[in-house]
């Protein structure tokens, strides 16, 4: 999934999950390395500490230096201690070393200018040392001045070895933190996205159609948001039946005076003259009511893109019943609990109502009006039990409802605002033959 | 039978009330809602046929005031809005059927009538008691099927007691119900008609479909009506 098109959630996760491990990763490096920091002084320390201990037992033995063997530290007797002593001469000849140097074959070379201000890092016959070293001019009897130099030299695995126990003891904490932390963010997550979750619930139900507007209390920087979306709704609602009542009041005013003028013909005697008025009066009132029956169904995407299917239906079904009484049919609505149309319910009204209008004209004495959802599609079958239609007609009778100038007794205006709509909803219609005998006419339409 | 029309267009209103006259209706009309709620609710109508876009109180509303006081008055409805929305909207609101302008003067009086007979609990154009049988759409008579000329008064009083059967039927009552609110009333002419029809219909007098009821009125035999 590209990443513009993920949830505010995955986003919030994400960055803070992002931030969370470089934060902790900063917090683990600076804790490490001010660690191994203290650590290397407390080590210089303590070598220093060897240094002056060696200085402080060294003895003047006839010229030269005497280091005898009492205040030792054990770790110097130990072969394999790690920590080595040397005093050398000014000319790299040995002095003396600590028994524990005789690991190593050869001797520090002084031209590396030990000091006593930092520890030497370098590696030693195969092992990483650390060095530390100071000159000490020695006056000898007879004023005699020599220069030794004092080294010492301990394993950098004592050093790493504590660092690294105290990395996995840093390492260990700042995990348990860090889950701690992602749980306490993850509710935080819900408890500051929750009111984002009720507008999007309030917003899909608005587009179900189940609520009028979007209700409900949210934090402030939600109210321009649903409070717009409302004032969107209600000048939607508030157009769509100005429009309606524009339309209706210019279907009256256009169809009063077709409805005179049709009164005064009628009274006249029958004449060509009259048949010639008669069928001008029928084509103008067919235009007019195809036009503005038309015009009402709307164009195209609307905020409100749903209806449950059922009410309307069942509105269809109670007016069809008593218009077509005299006729005594059984009207059938079988509707799928649920169903939704995708769209306005204007529409639906128009798309059930004619085609069950025309059913109710052809049948004999059953009309079975059925709705579901299926593979992705609105549903709607219109089953009648009259004289159904051949296949031969089929096809014309839907073209013809594509052309009103064309159009045929009892599948007149109604059917072409039927293809009207399923134009304007990318849907389909089909006649087939029902299983009552009669005609089945089959609308769908994508959801 | 007495229709009511509501109409605000004085053209139209004077075309269906001449047609209606014509066709043996009594007929009051109203040229707004006020007035034709007024006819609807004082006077003794049978039917109404009322406009929608009326000024004032809209013919919906005169409806929906009717059904509210309990009036099941039979009315339909004439429309020049006839999308499925509007044509729903009337029928829920209390109208039994509709019809879209401009309509047939013929097919308003087949569904005037077709909704009188419901109304009476007929669902055929032919009402038989008895051996009478009664053509609403052609307003003719048959007895055992032969035809029996009758004036058009005679007619309207015979087809007001087959659309009310079991009902005792007032002298007052089907005057109201044959003449226009302005006529000159007079219960001996009523007896006269009555006397005629019984006569045409019933010329051995052993038949006795109308009876009278004295200081009641009139009603169809029980015998005959099931």
């Amino acid at each position: 999934m590209p990443m513009k098109n993920w949830s505010l959630k995955q986003r919030l996760t994400t960055v803070s999950s992002i931030i969370l491990l470089v934060a902790f990763s900063i917090i683990f490096f600076a804790t490490k390395s001010a660690y191994l920091l203290a650590s290397k002084s407390r080590l210089q320390e303590s070598m220093t500490a060897q240094i002056y201990a060696l200085i402080a037992v060294a003895n003047d033995d006839q010229g030269t230096l005497f280091i005898p063997d009492i205040l030792r530290n054990e770790r110097l007797e130990n072969l394999s201690s790690g920590l080595v002593a040397y005093v050398l001469q000014s000319d790299g000849a040995l002095v003396w070393q600590s028994p524990s140097s005789e690991l190593f074959q050869t001797l520090p070379d002084i031209q590396q200018n030990f000091t006593m201000e930092k520890l030497f890092g370098s590696e030693f016959e195969g092992r990483k040392m650390f060095w530390i070293g100071m000159p000490l001019t020695w006056e000898h009897e007879g004023s005699l001045e020599k220069t030794y130099y004092f080294i010492v030299g301990e394993k950098q695995s004592i050093l790493t070895s504590a660092v690294d126990k105290f990395k996995n003891e840093v390492f260990a904490w700042l995990s348990i933190s860090g889950l701690l932390l992602l749980v306490v963010f993850s509710y935080a997550l819900n408890f500051s996205l929750r009111p984002l979750k009720t507008a999007q619930n309030q917003i899909e139900l608005v587009r179900l159609g189940e609520e009028k507007n979007v209700q409900g209390d949210f934090p402030e920087e939600l109210i321009p948001l649903t409070s717009s979306i409302n004032q969107l709704l209600d000048s939607e609602n508030r157009q769509k039946s100005r429009y309606r009542d524009t339309l209706g009041n210019l279907a009256h005013s256009l169809k009063t005076p077709l409805a005179i003028m049709k009164g005064e013909i009628e009274n006249r005697k029958i004449s060509d003259e009259k048949n010639v008025l008669t069928t001008q009066i029928e084509r103008i009132n067919d235009i007019v009511r195809y036009q503005l029956n038309r015009s009402v169904i709307s164009s195209g995407q609307t905020l409100v893109r749903s209806c449950s299917v059922e009410p309307e239906v069942s509105k269809i079904v109670a007016a069809l019943n008593k218009v077509h009484q005299e006729k005594g049919l059984k009207i059938e609505c079988r509707v799928e609990p649920n169903t939704i149309f995708p769209g306005d319910a204007g529409d639906l009204l128009e798309l059930v109502g004619n085609l069950a209008d025309n059913a109710c004209k052809w049948t004999q004495s059953k009309v079975v009006i059925s709705a579901k959802a299926k593979d992705g599609s609105f549903c709607l079958y219109l089953d009648d039990d009259g004289p159904g239609i051949e296949k031969q007609n089929r096809e014309a009778i839907l073209n013809r409802g594509k052309r009103l100038d064309q159009k045929t007794e009892g599948h007149g205006l109604g059917l072409s605002i039927v293809m009207d709509i399923i134009k304007n909803y990318r849907g389909d219609i089909s006649i087939e033959e029902s299983a009552l005998g009669g005609a089945l006419f089959r609308v769908t339409i994508p959801l | 039978m007495k229709i009511l029309i509501v109409e605000d267009e004085e053209l139209i209103r004077n075309n269906l009330v001449s047609s209606f006259k014509a066709n043996g209706f009594a007929v009051e009309s109203a040229a707004n809602g006020e007035d034709g709620l007024f006819l609807a609710e004082e006077y003794p109508i049978d039917l109404a046929v009322v406009d929608i876009g009326l000024p004032g109180i809209s013919g919906l509303e005169l409806i929906a005031k009717l059904r509210e006081s309990d009036n099941q008055l039979p009315v339909i409805i004439l429309t020049a809005r006839d999308t499925w929305q509007d044509k729903v909207e009337g029928l829920s609101t209390g109208a039994d059927d509709y019809m879209a302008k401009p309509f047939q003067f013929e097919e308003l009086l087949a569904r005037c009538n077709a909704l009188l007979r419901r109304t009476a609990g007929f669902a055929s154009p032919l009402l038989k008691i008895a051996d009478i049988e009664l053509d609403t759409m052609a307003q003719s008579v048959r007895k055992s099927g032969l035809q029996i000329e009758l004036t058009a008064y005679e007619y309207k009083v015979l087809e007001y007691l087959f659309l009310n059967p079991k009902k005792v039927v007032s002298k007052t009552e089907l005057t109201e119900h044959i003449y226009e609110q302005d006529f000159d009333r007079d219960s001996n002419v009523l007896e006269v008609f009555v006397g005629r029809l019984r006569k045409k219909i019933d010329p051995e007098q052993d038949l006795k479909l109308i009876q009278t009821l004295r200081g009641q009125g009139y009603r169809l035999n029980p015998d005959y009506v099931s």
